[in-house]
């Protein structure tokens, strides 16, 4: 029950780009098309599985028990980096579809702050080692959720007569002001 | 085959220079982080059970706290209790104090929470929702009341609701009942 | 000579409205929506950044040259990470109340694109004096930014503006300028202003 609450509290409630601010860069940048931000939604919700897999491990087995919090920053971010190299290398040699489709998308993932806010938050609410892979799929797919509907909106705004200063990234703004407002409507779903 | 190395080494030299820099930086800051959180707490203790002057931990897990409360000869007064639960919007963390026998409930904190603002966040708002949790029966439980009274109205184990936030007030209601049935089971 | 005093005093003017990293180039856009429902929060914010860009920018200036360019990244961000870890035990060692409004969003400095963006660009090929007039530059461009978001939400939002009541009691306070809605649409709002005034001004 508790894994369900948390789950569709990092879907819905507390989404990463729009309630958290988290992965706006991305956001903005590849929510312009539905086949990239499918892909970009993708590879983050991936690494992001990824790193809760790791990064918790790291944290409650190694920095804890020999009292290195103080590099948990550090830590982190140097394990991001790695991580996302070599899942690129792995799904180069195995997989090249995969790869043409995720490919481009990976080397920005190091400096996307969701995965690095994700493994953040994730100790901050001290959850459990399950909790945090629930977590981490729940929160790039939120992610993912986020992005698509974007980009289905932007799609269409193609065809919408915008004034000309808010062409771009001002109506992109307001976009997703307005979404950020409807998703406000899913608190309280949990009781 | 040496650019290799070389590469190595600096990598290792800047971690080694940051980590190093970093523990001395950690160990210089640490006791004021420790202060801070036990401050917190303590305040948090004195303002839940009146006459306290000092308190020492029953239970002690991450989301779940019992704290003793002595007077200045070291005799019991109450309990207070810390305790996370989940709210409309995002966890939310309280402390409250009870009597010793678990029959009132003297007052309640809400140290943290994410409601939202101007409705739900109303739950650490003192005339609007906190007043009306001073001194409370808990025999069986807190209860909301079914519309808003003044607080001479108030049943002794009720409390009013914040009215367009009522899904925030019964949130704060359960996690303080479910709260004092553990309480019950650890405090014999 | 007074050619390259210029360009000193261009190294820092750019980043504050040409190159403005909030305005006009969206970078660091995360903790820009973030952190600005109010302004205490937004000074606090740009302070350590001000602080993390400019130290990590005399950092890798000075040691630029003996770093392989393999491993330039990685180094790079273990420099940042020390001392976005620094400001971070700070806050929460001597400002435990900011510390905790800010939350996770003072570590995420660390991956915040301004600061990289500005080590690859700038720091790593150019001396210490003109790359802290850069990081300066750049981090006070940051802080206009964050000031101003935070003005407009807070004011709106609650009447307020660092705390002090500005609007009275009869303002109907717009709750969801401090909500997360609130941070799209006010610097939608912003965005497309000032693209309106310049587009204006040129034509004028």
């Amino acid at each position: 029950m508790n894994l369900l609450i948390i789950f569709i509290s990092a879907l819905l409630i507390n989404n990463f780009v729009l309630s958290y601010f988290l992965g706006i860069c991305p956001f903005l940048g590849v929510s312009n098309k539905l086949s990239s931000a499918v892909s970009m939604g993708m590879a983050v919700t991936f690494v992001m599985t990824i790193t809760a897999v790791v990064t918790w491990p790291i944290y409650h087995l190694i920095l804890v028990p020999y009292h290195l919090e103080f590099l948990e920053i550090v830590s982190f971010i140097l394990v991001i980096a790695a991580l996302v190299q070599f899942v690129e290398m792995f799904i180069r040699k195995t997989s090249e579809s995969l790869y043409e489709a995720l490919g481009i998308y990976l080397p920005l993932i190091t400096t996307n702050c969701a995965i690095l806010g994700f493994a953040l938050i994730a100790v901050l609410k001290n959850y459990t080692y399950l909790e945090t892979i629930v977590f981490g799929v729940a929160a790039g797919l939120g992610f993912t959720l986020a992005l698509v509907i974007m980009a289905g909106i932007r799609e269409e705004l193609d065809f919408a007569d915008v004034p000309e200063s808010l062409k771009g990234p001002g109506i992109t703004l307001l976009v997703a002001g307005i979404l950020a407002l409807s998703f406000m409507g899913f608190a309280g779903l949990i009781k | 085959m040496k650019s290799r190395i070389y590469m190595v080494f600096v990598l290792t030299f800047v971690a080694v220079i940051s980590s190093g820099l970093l523990a001395y930086f950690a160990v210089y800051t640490q006791p004021y982080i420790e202060k801070n959180k036990k401050k917190e707490i303590d305040k948090a203790i004195m303002e839940v059970i009146p006459g306290v002057k000092q308190s020492e931990p029953i239970v002690n897990e991450s989301k779940f706290k019992i704290f003793k409360g002595l007077d200045e000869k070291g005799e019991i007064i109450g309990y207070a209790v810390y305790t996370i639960g989940t709210g409309f919007q995002d966890m939310i963390t309280v402390m409250f104090g009870i009597d010793k026998d678990l029959k009132t409930l003297f007052s309640l904190k809400v140290l943290d929470q994410k409601e939202t603002p101007g409705l739900g966040a109303k739950i650490t708002d003192d005339t609007e929702f906190l007043r009306f949790w001073k001194n409370r029966n808990i025999e069986e439980g807190i209860r909301l009341a079914k519309h808003l009274k003044e607080m001479k109205e108030l049943k002794i184990n009720e409390v009013n609701a914040i009215s367009g936030a009522t899904i925030s007030s019964r949130a704060v209601v359960k996690i303080i009942n479910d709260a004092l049935q553990k309480v019950k089971k650890e405090v014999k | 000579m007074a050619s390259k005093e210029n360009s000193y005093f261009s190294d820092f003017i750019k980043g504050l409205w040409k190159e403005n990293p909030v305005l006009v180039q969206f970078l660091g856009m995360c903790p820009t929506l973030a952190v600005t429902n109010a302004v205490v929060n937004a000074i606090a914010m740009s302070a350590a950044v001000i602080f993390v860009l400019v130290a990590s920018a005399i950092i890798i200036s000075l040691i630029r040259k003996f770093i392989p360019a393999q491993v330039r990244i990685a180094s790079f961000i273990v420099v940042i990470a020390t001392f976005v870890t620094m400001a971070d035990r700070y806050l929460a060692a001597f400002y435990p109340e900011l510390s905790k409004a800010l939350g996770p969003f003072i570590p995420l400095i660390v991956v915040n694109c301004i600061i990289l963006g500005r080590m690859e660009a700038f720091a790593s090929k150019n001396n210490v004096g003109r790359s802290i007039l850069d990081a300066l530059g750049m981090s006070f461009g940051f802080a206009i930014g964050l000031l101003l978001m935070s003005t407009f939400r807070e004011i709106l939002g609650n009447g307020t503006w660092l705390g002090y009541e500005v609007l009275g009691n009869w303002w109907d306070k717009w709750m969801v300028m401090i909500l997360p809605p609130g941070a799209f649409l006010t610097l939608g709002t912003i965005v497309g202003v000032s693209k309106f005034l310049q587009t204006k001004f040129k034509k004028a």
